[in-house]
């Protein structure tokens, strides 16, 4: 997954202030679509890491014999939530840049964090997860 | 222990390269298109015969390797105030006008190939998407040089 700070860049508006102080208007609209492109890519990669993390998931689940309901129901959840805060991103960077969806791109890429960790570990057999308890790995 | 024996032996390679080579090359830029051309683009092999020779040839290219990913990082991560800046110590290190480098950076695109082998492809994307912006602010700072009239 991309760096946190790589996120944070992508999405502040301390390059675009940057850009309008220098009274060019190729660099402003090269900027701007140029940040639009990059806000996809990233969105892109989201959408195609948690699908990786659903097909994992499922696989797991179809040869699982003890299945923990509350677990199942984070990952749909969660799967949902990035889906769809993904999708709200597409729009709202078409329409305000990425600029404006800075908040929806934390939280999705959290969530996307968090969904690979509650998947990783539903993923562990019932020693490595005592294991892991014992150690502090929550 | 083998195995510890070779990390101390990767950090003391990183800490010479660091010390000897890098700490004479002004900016980022400047250190990170070293660095990358000590990679073989054919393998993707970096190769350095001094830092080879003190140490081992593994250690010279884990060490040359770790250090290309992390100034990689730095500059991926950087404001483009910064990049624009980077790239203006660049132009002045190596005595090059910056009209000359803009053109060459804007037809041949170096930087695409100076990031490491292993990368985020977004980060690598950023990269190079700020270096194209910023060669376009720094094109128009020789524009409005150009229009100023001599005695401004």
């Amino acid at each position: 997954m991309c760096p946190r700070e790589v996120l944070d860049r992508i999405f502040q508006r301390e390059d675009l202030d940057f850009v309008a102080r220098q009274d060019s208007r190729e660099a402003l609209e090269l900027f701007r679509r140029e940040r639009k492109r990059i806000a996809h890519l990233w969105i892109r990669q989201i959408r195609q890491e948690i699908a990786g993390i659903r097909q994992v998931h499922v696989a797991m689940v179809r040869e699982s014999s003890d299945l923990e309901p509350a677990t199942e129901l984070k990952v749909a959840l969660e799967y949902l939530l990035v889906s769809g805060l993904c999708w709200l991103m597409t729009v709202a960077i078409y329409f305000l840049g990425p600029v404006h969806t800075r908040g929806l791109a934390r939280h999705a890429s959290e969530l996307a964090a968090d969904l690979s960790s509650v998947v990783g570990k539903s993923a562990m057999t019932p020693q490595a997860r005592a294991e892991n308890l014992t150690r502090g790995g929550g | 222990m083998e195995a510890r024996v070779k990390g101390v032996a990767v950090e003391a390679a990183r800490e010479d390269l660091r010390n000897r080579t890098l700490a004479k090359l002004k900016g980022e830029f400047a250190r990170l298109i070293y660095l990358a051309s000590t990679r073989d683009y054919t393998t993707g092999q970096y190769q350095h015969d001094g830092l080879a020779k003190e140490f081992s040839r593994e250690a010279a290219t884990a060490a040359l390797k770790s250090c290309h990913e992390e100034i990689f990082k730095t500059l991926g991560k950087s404001s483009l105030e910064d990049v624009v800046e980077e790239l203006e110590v660049y132009a002045c290190a190596n005595h090059i006008e910056m009209v000359e480098l803009i053109r060459t950076w804007e037809n041949l695109q170096p930087y695409r190939i100076a990031r490491p082998l292993e990368c985020d492809p977004v980060t690598a994307e950023l990269f190079a998407s700020n270096v194209t912006v910023a060669l376009t602010i720094l094109r128009s700072h020789c524009l409005r040089e150009d229009r100023r009239p001599p005695d401004a």
